[in-house]
Formats: structure tokens, sequence, C-alpha cells
């Protein structure tokens, strides 16, 4: 019979080898089921190597570069380039491909890409690596200046923090958030719109209606991390029943708090057919996530960097955080609290449970010790050990925890066993057991549990029990029982007034300034999990959550704090993280023309305009970022009687080219550290990014690059024809 | 024997005689016993004898099918190549060419045909697509020319358009004025007068120089009929060509129809520009002869000293360094000096441009003085006198502004050698290697000069080399 046991079987003390005595001493659940643990922690350790690790933005590095190469020799026959080095200049490998570039009237000009032939001491030949760079040697002849090595084209426009991400990304760094199957469905709900995490939604669905809450038994890291603190509040509560001689242990299987995560799971479905997101609130992963960001990302920071680049702890990120502790600490009410009672996410992985292709089966050998009952963290089992299908996670500790080798984890069509076959019979049961055995050696004294259990069914034998095969109850009556139902209207009575009273103060606030690709604002909202995936991924953290000053509905959302630190130009992270598009996934060359929003100048607070000090500090820095979109005029020129501006007065000051703004916030930043921190001289940055109608892109498909190109096409008046250089009189 | 190298590529004077390939000896001479190293540096010396004697009387040159011109010293030729090696400050460059892309080839004073196209006369060869590198050095090359030469020279460029001319978009405000009207008294508005528009909308702009060079060319011709306009435009064209675009020969050729429309070269800054025009284009003596012919002015220190003559520079100074101007007397003077590579005398200028009292007139002019006095004599001292065998043994600190804030430098001095330089405190965010990589690099190349800003890292690098110059600066001994 196909089975789907891979629970370690139940072996007496006394015969434990090395390897189970080290899962014992690990905890029950490790030795009855060390699969299941294992794969638990290697998703646990995904999740943390996709958040803390592949979407960590810190490994970047700028393009390698190295100045002071002089030319001396060009040979346009053979190719060969000798360059010199200046003292002190960082030599490339051989074998190494670089392009060369020199700077001269402003700028700078490539020869292409080469390939480093040799190394020796401070002189280094390279070849061209290809037709271009070979055509172009002659133009490398006339030059005998130092010239510039660079690992890439140094005029492309700049890409080390996205390349990163790519490079690293061997698993798309959203995977464990694209798992939650709740997040893909209640946004796609929400938004009425497919999106990437629909797919994987379906996918763990299937593959729960194979093998029941497989997501909650073994990928759910939130899970895994609620096993290990129970596992901490289990042991806590031991070591103080010790000391204080009462019983303070956690009860084993909490009370039957009731299934109100069929209620929750309705609210948020209910609430996104209105069109709110409720799923970061409750979802696990997201829940999981946020915490984990909020709480880890600031130390990491630190010692990675130092703690004055780690952003002020504020509300949302406390909020995140204490929701977290809340969940794990619901522990203190029953293992699993959480996953049992309250978790949407494993409401919607119980639901393929109804038709699930594998079951737990219990057969005649059952001497009804209890013991699969005390280790079931999932309160799964029944009174008369039948199974509770909606709320069995298939972690089979059950199956490693029944001494007499009773329980089974089979497909659902397999034939029950109605009866005890002949071979079972005969045996006593602790023949099975191997408990015979070490009674027969005698050398290991049974511990008191064992000879408890040895009793149990002892006294099971004289009763002699032969119950038919127990396999699970009704499966519909978990969830359609009344205190299901219950909960599922009130819960879906509560998100639906939650969805519409959230919806309806939308659209009220402020436009808020969103990560570069965002959706639409209405669809950003009804697709963003408030995950923070993406204020995890952003450098210099240019992204902060939004508090409630924007509404609850926009809580958690990430938004642009360019006071802090600006959208940085050679990164496109927060989208290629996002789990549900909210952020679209744009490679640099689109995002690099998104609009987050349009700088705006405040006349009134700018010191130029203001007529109070020179400042040139958002130009400078909007070149240095490549958009070059803010130029200056000379504002408050003083003129003579013919109208002659007179020499030196007056200030330059900013004009934002809208056409060519991106709404980064390069300025605004450099605006607030110097103008506000450093120098005290305003009380906000004098120059900010607004979003709103016309100020920022907010398109749910097609390319940003065109739209700016449609933009600026517009933008220019139709020249009247161009005039000869020369004129008339001078030909 | 001299050797020059001219090509579009090539902008900076570098005229120097032809020593012994000393660089690559020098590389060479490493691996050499010490024994041998002594043979060969008697041998090199031989043998630099001989090659000086050879080839005393002429240079080699080979001309290209581009038009471009390197000239130097053959030192190998095959029938599908030619090498020609040629010394610039103390650095010796080979150059191997192709014979089908070489025009013709000078060795001695024998001239020699290689391919068709080349014309007899040493006129390089035109070809559709070359105007470029056919453009004769206009950015200030520092070869000399003749008077016909240059006259020649600026003839003809101010006929020929920019090659940025046809690609350039005539764009500017619908509400211009483009027939030079004068604004009414007490009005200022840069959307509607042309002299407003340009003064505070396209000088400022380093992007709409072109664009306004282009509105100018465009105003020329609106105003071909009426005689004032049209001289206003002239000399505003030159301006433009010169100061916003280095563009000597055009900027000249402007200049030179302006004046003889009108007789004077008040747009030019009264004469002195055109006068550098004159030496950018490579004739010193008409520079000099023009600026011997008009009223002293300012403008002409700097001039005097970019020619190399600082005593005339600094005589014209000192004769102003009491009056009503002495700020911007005293500041040229140090200008002067530091072009001339005279950084103490450039530093005292500076200081005495620091101390001159507030006359009473122009005080954004006196404000922008002092400032960059100050900034100009800190540099000198962080920089250019900074001498490193002048800095006892010890820990330095110093703090420079980077892009947040104070970024705090340790450098310790051991043996007048720079032995370490750390960061020892920063808010910056945005720094990628530069902690560590600036550091390294001061402590290699043992100067703060010529040190190299991590990209992604400018502001940062920038003050890591700045408090580094500082701390030493303050530690060196008077």
């Amino acid at each position: 019979m196909l089975r789907f046991d891979w629970f370690l079987t139940y072996r007496p003390t006394a015969r434990e080898g090395r390897f189970r005595k080290l899962l014992r001493r690990l905890g029950p659940s490790w030795l009855a089921s060390p699969g299941r643990r294992i794969v638990q922690a290697c998703f646990l350790l995904l999740f943390a190597t996709l958040t803390f690790y592949v979407a960590w933005p810190y490994t970047a590095q700028p393009m390698w570069q190295s100045s002071g190469w002089t030319p001396l020799s060009v040979d346009s026959v053979s190719g060969a380039v000798v360059l010199q080095a200046d003292e002190g200049t960082p030599a490339p490998r051989q074998g190494q491909h670089v392009f060369l570039s020199v700077f001269e009237n402003g700028q700078t000009r490539v020869f292409g890409g080469f390939t480093v032939a040799s190394v020796e001491g401070d002189q280094l030949t390279v070849h061209p690596a290809d037709s271009n760079s070979k055509s172009r040697l002659d133009e490398l002849a006339e030059v005998f200046q130092p010239c510039t090595l660079s690992a890439g084209d140094p005029t492309a426009w700049p890409s080390h923090y996205a390349d990163e991400l790519l490079r690293k990304e061997r698993v798309p760094a959203e995977t464990l958030l694209s798992l939650d199957p709740l997040v893909g469905v209640s946004t796609a709900l929400a938004s009425r719109r497919i999106n990437p995490a629909l797919y994987f939604a379906a996918a763990v669905l299937l593959l729960c209606a194979v093998i029941p809450r497989m997501f909650c038994g073994y990928l759910c890291p939130l899970g895994t991390l609620i096993d290990f603190f129970d596992g901490v509040i289990a042991r806590l509560g031991r070591l103080i029943s010790r000391s204080n001689g009462r019983s303070a242990a956690v009860p084993v299987s909490g009370p039957r708090a009731g299934r109100w995560r069929f209620g929750m799971l309705a609210l948020v479905l209910v609430a996104a057919a209105t069109g709110t997101v409720l799923t970061g609130y409750a979802a696990a992963i997201p829940v999981f996530t946020r915490g984990t960001v909020a709480l880890l990302r600031p130390p990491l920071t630190a010692a990675a960097r130092d703690w004055h680049q780690a952003p002020p702890w504020k509300f949302p990120h406390v909020a995140a955080v204490l929701t977290l502790f809340g969940v794990i600490g619901l522990g203190v009410l029953g293992r699993r609290f959480w996953c049992r009672v309250l978790c949407p996410t494993g409401a919607l992985c119980s639901l393929p449970s109804l038709v699930s292709l594998g079951e737990r089966r219990v057969d005649h050998r059952c001497v009804e010790c209890g013991k699969c009952r005390e280790i079931c963290a999932f309160d799964a089992i029944e009174p008369d050990y039948s199974t509770r299908a909606a709320d069995c996670a298939f972690c089979q500790d059950c199956g490693g925890a029944c001494p007499t080798g009773a329980i089974h984890f089979v497909p659902r069509w397999s034939e029950p066993e109605r009866e005890p076959s002949s071979a079972a019979i005969g045996a006593p049961p602790e023949a099975t057991l191997g408990i015979a055995t070490s009674r027969a050696t005698a050398s290991a004294e049974p511990t008191a549990p064992e000879a408890a259990l040895r009793e149990t069914i002892a006294a099971a034998a004289e009763r002699s029990v032969e119950t038919p095969e127990r396999c699970a109850g009704d499966r519909l009556s978990a969830i359609t029982s009344r205190r299901g139902w219950l909960a599922a209207l009130a819960g879906g009575a509560a998100g639906g007034l939650c969805g519409l009273a959230l919806g309806w103060g939308r659209g009220r606030s402020v436009a808020i300034v969103r990560p570069p690709g965002s959706l639409p604002e209405t669809l950003f909202l009804q697709t963003c999990v408030r995950c923070l995936h993406c204020i995890q991924a952003c450098p210099n953290d240019a992204l902060w959550p939004t508090g409630l000053e924007f509404g609850l509905d926009a809580f958690w959302t990430p938004r642009v704090a360019a006071d802090w630190a600006a959208c940085e130009p050679s990164c496109a992270n927060c989208g290629q993280v996002c789990p549900t598009g909210a952020i679209r996934p744009l490679p640099i060359g689109e995002k690099r023309f998104a609009r987050l929003g349009l700088a705006v100048v405040d006349r009134a607070a700018c010191l130029p305009y203001a007529g109070r000090a020179e400042c040139r500090h958002c130009v400078d820095q909007c070149e240095r970022a490549g958009y070059r979109a803010i130029e200056f005029v000379r504002v408050g020129t003083e003129f003579d009687e013919q109208g002659r501006p007179i020499e030196d007065t007056g200030f330059l000051a900013p004009v934002v080219l809208a056409d060519r703004c991106v709404g980064c916030g390069q300025c605004e930043n450099r605006c607030f550290t110097v103008n506000v921190i450093r120098e005290s001289l305003l009380e906000g940055s004098a120059i900010r990014v607004e979003a709103g109608d016309g100020k920022d892109d907010r398109i749910e498909a097609g390319s940003y690059a065109e739209l700016r190109q449609r933009g600026q096409g517009d933008a220019p008046p139709p020249s009247p024809p161009a005039d000869a250089y020369l004129p008339d009189f001078l030909k | 024997m001299l050797s020059k190298v001219r090509g579009s590529g090539a902008s900076d004077g570098f005229i120097g005689a032809i020593e012994m390939p000393a660089a690559k000896r020098r590389t060479r001479g490493e691996a050499w016993p010490n024994g041998r190293r002594l043979i060969a540096v008697a041998w090199a010396a031989v043998w630099a004898l001989v090659l000086v004697a050879a080839s005393a009387a002429q240079a080699d040159v080979v001309e290209l099918l581009s038009g471009a011109k390197v000239e130097g010293r053959i030192v190998a030729r095959d029938a599908k190549s030619v090498s020609i090696e040629t010394k610039i400050g103390d650095k010796l460059f080979t150059r191997t060419y192709p014979l089908e892309r070489v025009a013709a080839l000078t060795v001695g004073d024998r001239r020699e045909v290689i391919s068709a196209g080349a014309s007899g006369s040493g006129e390089p060869a035109d070809g559709p697509g070359r105007s470029k590198t056919n453009e004769p050095s206009n950015m200030g090359g520092g070869e000399a020319r003749t008077k016909q030469q240059v006259e020649a020279m600026i003839a003809e460029l101010g006929r020929t358009p920019p090659d940025w001319f046809e690609s350039t978009a005539l764009n500017y405000p619908k509400t211009l004025d483009l027939y030079w009207t004068s604004p009414p008294a007490r009005v200022w508005d840069n959307q509607r007068y042309l002299g407003q528009y340009i003064w505070d909308v396209v000088n400022p702009n380093p992007s709409r120089w072109r664009e306004g060079v282009k509105l100018m060319h465009h105003v020329l011709s609106l105003n071909q009929d009426r005689p004032e306009a049209r001289r206003r435009t002239m000399d505003e064209l030159g301006r433009m060509y010169f100061i916003l675009l280095q563009d000597f020969g055009r900027a000249a050729f402007w200049w030179q129809q302006a004046q003889a429309q009108r007789g004077d070269l008040s747009g030019s800054d009264g004469g002195v520009h055109l006068a550098e025009c004159y030496w950018r284009l490579g004739n010193k003596q008409m520079a000099v002869e023009l600026l011997q012919k008009l009223p002293p002015n300012f403008s002409m220190i700097k001039l005097w000293a970019d020619m190399g003559e600082l005593d005339r520079a600094l005589k014209l100074a000192d004769a102003n360094a009491s009056g009503a101007y002495a700020d911007v007397a005293l500041l040229y003077a140090g200008d002067a000096c530091r072009t001339c590579g005279k950084y103490a005398e450039a530093l005292r200028y500076y200081q005495r441009a620091m101390q001159v009292p507030f006359s009473g007139r122009g005080k954004g002019r006196y404000e922008r003085n002092m400032r960059r006095a100050a900034a100009n004599a800190e540099a000198i001292k962080l920089y250019e006198l900074l001498d490193l065998s002048k800095v006892p043994d010890g820990t330095y600190r110093a703090s420079s502004v980077g892009y947040e804030a104070e970024v705090y430098v340790e450098v310790v001095v051991k043996e007048h050698r720079i032995v370490s330089v750390r960061v020892t405190d920063h808010r910056e965010k945005q720094y990628y290697a530069s902690m560590t990589e600036v550091p390294r690099r001061i402590v290699e190349r043992q100067s703060v000069k010529g040190i190299d800003a991590v990209s992604g890292a400018t502001l940062t690098s920038e003050a890591i080399v700045n408090a580094t110059a500082k701390a030493l600066a303050a530690a060196m001994k008077k």
C-alpha cells in the first residue's frame, strides 16, 4: 500500500543510537519527524537568505575604475596598446575586460572594450576586444594624456545596485512572500487583476491538496519561528514547575479556541472584494517579513555601516515589530495558537484539505495512550484519535510519537483496514514496540514515562481493543460547523465594513510619493501587502513605511522619504523584490525614466530666490545623479539706467525642467542635508518632490521611457527653419 | 631635435628635445644585475649622442589620411606599417600605423608620398566626414603660427559653421523679442528682452550655450538691415564663442566683423579677449602688439600671466594695488603667480588681497573676491606648498565637510612618509569603498594631489583628501 510516511518510527530510549539521542535533545518533534524539521529549517534559512542577503543592498559596489593610464604605445596594426600607470594606480587582472576612456573638455570619450593581455609592473598591454574598439585605435593614437580603465562603459547609466541584486538572485528574492497563497489571492481579488503571486498561490494550494496544510507544517517560516518559541515557552514552563512544584506548563495542545481563522480569512477576502487589502495585517509571511525587516534592518545596517545610517524608528516600525511579537507571544495560550486559531493564510491552506489526496489513519494497533494528542501542535486529533482533517498539517509528529506504530499517512483512496490483519492479531503489541527486547536485556532501566506506557499497552492488550482503522472525520464538518459558519459570517461582515470604510476614506489624502514604477494609487493600495520588502531592498533607506498621517489605508505602505535619502539612480530593486507587482519590476533602463514625482522649488524659502545667499546644491546634485533636470536662472539682477545688467548682482537660482525631472529627490535630500541640518538656514527643504496628477508616472503597463519620449516630443514649440550660419551680408 | 604631435586629440603644448627612451630603459633596468646596468647606462648615453647628432636637423613626420600629423622619430618601417616615437614631457610615446592609412612620410628632409590622395604641398587630405579632424586646432593649441596663418584661420573658421550647429535646435521663449528692443526703464523681464534672456537664462546654463549661439545667429539674420542691432549681435556672438565655448577662431572672427563696422573693440573686453584669441590661435606677437595698444585693463593681468609674462602681469597689478580696485588687482596678481607656478608669491598676494578694506562700491564683487582669495590661499597651502619633508613625525587630525557632515581623519607621519590615513568619524550615507580606498590611495601615492574620487562617493572622497591635506598642512614646520 502506498504510504506517505516520513516520520521516524518510535524506539524506546534504551535502544536509541547517537543520532536519535541528538534528535531527542533537540526536542520531541525533532525525534518524531526530523525530516519535517529539516524542511522547516531550510525554508527559514531560505527566508533569512533572501531577505537579509539577497534583498540587502549593501553588497553592491560601483563599477571598478582606475585612472592614470597613459597610452605609451598604440599599434594600429597589431592592435596592441601599452599603457603606463601613474604611481599607486590599481591595475586590472590579466584577461579582464576593460573599457578605455579619456576625460577631456568636460566630456568622457570612450574607446571601447579591451582585453588585458599582460600586466608587467606598472605597464599593461591590452588588445581591442571587438571590431568597434579596433576601429577606434586611430582615435586612441591621438591621445597622449592619462586614460581611465573601467569594468564597463563609463558613459552608460550606472546600474550597480540593480546588477548586484540580479547577480545574487538565483531564486527570486520575494519567493517566500509569493508562496503565501493569501498574498496572491487577496490582492488579485482586490485589484481584479492577475499578479505574479497568484501563480505561486495556485501552486501552493495545489500542493496543499496533495499534502494537507503542507504550507503551515513545512514551508511557513513564521510557523517555524512559532514552533521554536513554543519550544522555548514549554521548556520555561517545565523549569518553572520544577522550581516551585506547581504545574506552570502550557497546555500541550491548547483548548479548542475555535477556528476563528476561517473568520479571519472571510474578513480578508470580503474586504479584498470591496477593494481593500487587509492581507498585510494578518497573513503569515507579510507579518513575518515586516516584523523581521523592521526589527533587524537597523542593527544590520549599523553593523555593515554605522548607526547614523539607520533611519530612526517610527510608529510603523514599532507596530510591525509588536505585531510579530504578539503573534509569537500567543504561544503562551497554546502551541501554534496563531496558526490554529487566527491565521487567515492557515485557513486558506485548510480549504484544499477538503479534497486533499493524503490523509492520516490510525489502525487497530492504537492503544489510546494519548501520545499523539500530546505531541500534536495543531490540535488535529479528536479524543477518539481520528483526524480533524481541516487542522492536520501532515507534520507526522504523531506518527513518530506513536509507540505502537498505529499511525500512517496514506493516499485518501486507499481502502481503510476494516479488520486487523491476521499477522497483527497474533503478535503482542509490545513486540512491535521493541519493549520486549529492552525487557529481555534488562540492562537499561526503563524510564518513568516508558514504564507508564508499558502499563497502558498491557491494559490495552487485556482489553484486547481491536478497533477498525480510524480515518479522518467528516472533512466538511470542520469548516461547516456552526462555529465555523459563525466565525466566517462575523469575519466577512467585519471585513466588508472595514473594506468599505477604508475604501471610502481613500482618494481624499494628499498624494504620497511612491517608489518608482508603482501602480496607479488605488490599484497600488489594492495590490500592496505592506510587507516592507521594498524597504529592505532600498539602499540608504529612501523608502520608509508610511505612518498613520495619510490614513489607515496607507499604513505601512512604502513612501519616498527624500529628506532622509533619495532614490538611487543605479537601483531598481524595490520593484524587483515586490511579490505582487504593486511596484512593477522594471529594468534599470525603464526605471530611470519612471517619474516618482516632480521637484518643486519653494521660492519663498529657496536661498537665492529669497535673495539670502548663493546656493547651488540642488543643481550640482542633480547633475551628479545624471538627470540634469535643474538649471539656473539669474534672479534679482540689478541694472543701470540703460537696462544693462550690473556684473555680480543677483543670484543664480534653480529652475526644474519638468521634462527631465523624475522626482528622485536627490535635490530635496541635498537641500535638507546642507541647508536644514548642517547650516540651519531653513526650516525644511526648499525644493521638494511632489506627487500627483501630471507630476508622476503611475501606469499599469507600458514603457516609461516611451512615455517620457512622447512627453518630450510634445514639449518644444515647432522651431522655425534654421537660418544659415552666415548672414547674407557676409556671404 | 624637436618633436611635436599635431592632431585633433592633442591639445596641450608639448615641445621638448628628444632624449633616450628613458622610461623604457628604467623599467627594464630593474631586472638587470648591477654590473650590467652600468654598461647599459654607458651604452645608452653613447647611443643618445649618436642619435642627437644624426637627427639634429629635423623631425620625422607621419601624415595620416585622416589629416592628423605625427612628428617625432620613425623607429621602424616595413612593407605594411610604420612606427614613430615622440616624446612629450618625460614620456616616450610610440604609434604604429598601417601604411594604407598613411598619406606621406617625411624622414629627414625627404618627403615620401605613400597613398594617393595625399597632396604634394603637405596639406592634409580632405575626405568626406573628416571635417572635424581637419579643423585647425582652434582650442588653444600652443603651436606657433604666422600672422597670415592666424588671419587665414580666423577667416576660414568664422565662415564655417561649427560641427554641432546643424544638430542644435533653435529654442527660445515665444515671448522673446528678437530685435534688441530696449526695455523701458526699471523693467527686467528675462523672458522678453534678449540681453536679459542671455544674461539670466543662457549664460548660467552650459546646456543652453550652443542653443544660445544658434539663437544669436538667428537674431543676426533677422537684424541684417539694422546696423546697430547687427553690431550688437556680432559682439554678442564673439563673446559667446569666447567665454562660453572657448572657440577662439570664431570669437575673433565675429569681433573683427563688429570692429570693422564700428571701429572699436568694446565687445571683447576692450580688446583683451581678442588679444587672447590671437595668442591661443598661435601668434603671441599679435596678442602683445594689440595689448600694448590698449588702455590698461584688469583682465590683462591674467592674459599676461597665461602667456608666461609674469613680470608684465605683476607690474600692471602692482600699479593698481592700492586703488579702489585693489582687491581685484591683488587677487589677479595671486592668480598670475599661481598660473606661473610661483606658489609662495601667490599666497602672499592672496593674503594681501584678503586684507583690502571695502571701498564702498561693488559689494557683491568685493565679497566674492574675498571668498576667492581665501579659498585660493587655502588651496595653495593645502596642496601646492605641502612638503612632507617638513612634517615632523606624529599623528595629526583634521576634518572636512563631506556629503552629510564633517569627515574626521587621522594621519600618521613617520620619517616624512604618510604611514596611515584613517577616517575616525563620519556621518556619510553612501560612501562605498571611499573610507578605505581613498586613504589607501593617499598612502600609496604619498601625496594628496591627484587622488581620484571613488565613483559614487565623490564628495566623501574629496572630504577625506581635504581633511588629510589640512592635517598635514597644519603640522608643517614653517
